[in-house]
């Protein structure tokens, strides 16, 4: 292990580091730009350079996508990757009330903790943590799916039928293509291009940044920027000193991160909105949740970040990619003849180290260019609104358009930004409408092959038994229970105000 | 001020007309259509518990939430609808006069549309925003992550 840290101590290995870290800070601020766009485009650069050089370079990037995906997530809304949806939820609403730059560091500082507790997983833990996270099967992510769907009831807002439904539509929006079971093509119109279903950044984009733009248009003649922004001097130190007096918090959100991020194919947006149902589920004020509380930007940035060298330990112990960008990570060693899996570990142990150091140093490095730039990131919200919105409309174009280079994924994000941005006045949000459309490709396959494996025993048996399942279902009641609890309590709360105001 | 429609009952509508329409298109063989068939459910009760709720206050007098479109309203609305024609008429002309020609269009009319005080150095902020985010745009799109932007088809040459 040491050999490794001195390996990943070599400046070139910082250099490459550094500059990977930096293409990360490009790749997750633009909203369509994906850290496995970003680490499939830079393979071939990695070439050139030593492996390990190469693998510090595509963890740099990755491990800095994930916290710069906040920044568009705070400042306008929209997030940058999947992983940054529940970022915004507190996020833009901090910069709303012109606590814009607290939300970036908070976001920064977050993820460069996250990073170093997955980071720190990795190097320590691998082992261990891969024997519990074999117990998962398809019954078990069905039922992680349905856990994680249950932060519909802290986002739904007022109507928690509304939010339900918000979540239905997500779900339906998911199943559009080609089905998981025998490929039947499903809600595809006669339209070609549907059946290899919706791109769910392109999706995200449109039930985010479009609604987003449209409402800056609709606001452009009363109000000339987003939020007013007054720098605060010593905002950075005090809101490291408020992420660190919570200690109880930061340790869930970071296990909720690593745990997640090492499931294969759950990744580091599942583990976000998990942990971001916990920190409020956990709360005793609930209330202050979705309205700027930075606790929702730091549980989300911890967990999305910790998942990111956590989707490393599947592929490290097992040969078995935890999230898509380790799994470009494990086609650029394959191209080099290594094969990721428990002979790499054997034959490559000083590699394997070294990579994981790599991305502990590159939540550091991501935390102090984060720090350096927060003041000047936080100034887009300055920008009128008159140009931002164009702005923000043109990138989201571009980005849908660079996912797969398809003209129809522009097309379905502007129909669904525009569908969204419409039934906002209705009273929906937008948040379980993006929650679904991530959680049906976890939910749906999960369900399919557990009906399979069902066949041959019974329904029961395989959705109800086991101690995961059994775990899962327990948080899951539990979690609708609260939920029902604290809207009935809050119900009668506004009751009690009400009649005493007619008084 | 002028009143539309109920709030919730607006939204059972919606929601039933999507129902609907994913209730129309689902097969019937259980493993390929039970995840949509689910939520298409969902959706439906939700549609008719909002409806229904709507009828019960009006029975019970309840003081229903009613959409309103006051005179900013509908400025915003006519806003919104010349931006998204803007957008719509970008769409159109991406693959006809290429990249940098239909969104300097689009950028330029959008600010353009979007600046209420039309002063020279306005429209001129206006014209030179859009031309800045486009180089910068091509540069990180193209050169950086190998997007390849459309090019003109109407003018050949126009890139």
């Amino acid at each position: 292990m040491l050999e490794g840290l001195m390996m990943a101590l070599q400046p070139s290995y910082i250099f490459w580091l550094t500059a990977g870290v930096l293409m990360g800070l490009v790749v997750g601020t633009l909203p369509g730009l994906t850290a496995t766009m970003g680490t499939a485009l830079l393979v071939p650069f990695t070439f050139a350079l030593e492996t390990g050089e190469g693998l510090a370079m595509l963890g740099g990037l990755y491990v800095c996508a994930m916290f710069s995906d906040a920044i568009p997530a705070c400042l306008v809304n929209t997030p940058g990757t999947p992983a940054a949806m529940a970022t915004a939820f507190d996020g833009h609403p901090m910069v709303l009330q012109g606590r814009g730059q607290e939300a970036i560091v908070a976001a920064c500082f977050s993820s460069a903790l996250g990073t170093l507790f997955g980071a720190a997983c990795y190097l320590l833990l691998a082992w261990p943590m891969m024997a519990i996270a074999l117990k998962f099967g398809p019954p078990e992510f069905f039922w992680l799916g349905v856990f994680a769907l249950t932060i519909i009831g802290s986002l739904a807002g007022k109507s928690i039928l509304k939010g339900l439904a918000g979540g239905a539509i997500g779900l339906l929006i998911s199943s559009i293509g080609i089905s998981h079971a025998t490929e039947v093509a499903r809600f595809t119109f006669g339209i070609p291009e549907l059946r290899g279903g919706v791109s769910l950044v392109a999706a995200l984009i449109g039930v985010f940044a479009v609604p987003q733009v449209l409402l800056m248009v609709a606001e452009s003649r009363r109000k000339e920027f987003i939020a007013e922004y007054k720098p605060v001097p010593g905002v950075t130190l005090k809101t490291i000193l408020e992420v660190l007096s919570n200690p109880v918090h930061f340790f869930r959100s970071a296990m909720i991160g690593t745990f997640i991020g090492i499931l294969p194919g759950a990744g580091s947006p599942i583990a976000a909105l998990v942990s971001y149902n916990e920190a409020v589920r956990w709360s005793k004020d609930k209330s202050k949740f979705g309205k700027g509380d930075v606790r929702g930007v730091t549980a989300s940035e911890i967990a999305n970040n910790a998942a990111a060298p956590a989707a490393m330990i599947p592929l490290v112990t097992l040969g078995v990619p935890g999230s898509s960008p380790a799994a470009v990570i494990a086609g650029a060693l394959m191209l080099r003849g290594l094969n990721p899996g428990p002979e790499l570990f054997q034959n490559n142990a000083t590699l394997v180290y070294s990579f994981g150091w790599s991305l502990l140093l590159a939540g550091i490095i991501t935390f102090i260019l984060g720090i350096l730039f927060a003041p000047l990131l936080v100034r887009i919200i300055q920008i009128p609104l008159r140009l931002l919105a164009p702005l923000i409309m043109f990138l989201a174009v571009i980005g849908a358009y660079a996912i797969r280079n398809n003209i129809f994924d522009v097309y379905m994000m502007f129909g669904l930004g525009v569908f969204v941005f419409l039934i906002r006045r209705l009273g929906f949000h937008p948040g379980p409408i993006g929650l679904g459309i991530i959680l049906g490709p976890i939910i749906e396959p999960a369900l399919v092959q557990a009906l399979y494996i069902s066949n041959a025993s019974s329904v029961g048996r395989v959705f109800f038994t086991g101690t995961v399942n059994i775990i899962l279902i327990t948080v899951t009641v539990i979690s609708i229970s609260l939920v029902a609890l604290t809207r009935f309590k809050d119900r009668a709360r506004e009751r009690a105000n009400d009649s005493l105001g007619a008084e | 001020m002028q009143k539309l429609m109920d709030r919730d009952f607006l939204a059972g509508l919606a929601l039933f007309f999507v129902g609907t329409v994913a209730l129309a298109k689902a097969g019937s063989d259980p493993m390929n259509w039970i995840f949509p068939r689910l939520a298409t459910y969902l959706i439906l009760t939700v549609a008719a518990v909002l409806v229904a709720r709507v009828v019960f206050a009006a029975v019970v007098k309840h003081v229903p939430d009613i959409i309103n479109m006051n005179s900013d309203d509908r400025i915003a609305f006519v806003d919104v609808f010349l931006f998204l024609l803007i957008v719509l008429g970008f769409f159109f002309v991406m693959y006809g006069l290429g990249f940098w020609l239909s969104s300097l269009l689009m950028l330029s009319l959008t600010s353009i549309h979007l600046t209420k005080d039309r002063t020279r150095r306005n429209i001129g902020i206006a014209l030179v925003v859009p031309l800045a985010t486009c180089v910068v745009a091509y540069f990180i799109f193209m050169h950086l992550f190998y997007v390849p932007v459309p090019v003109a088809t109407w003018w050949a040459g126009v890139g």
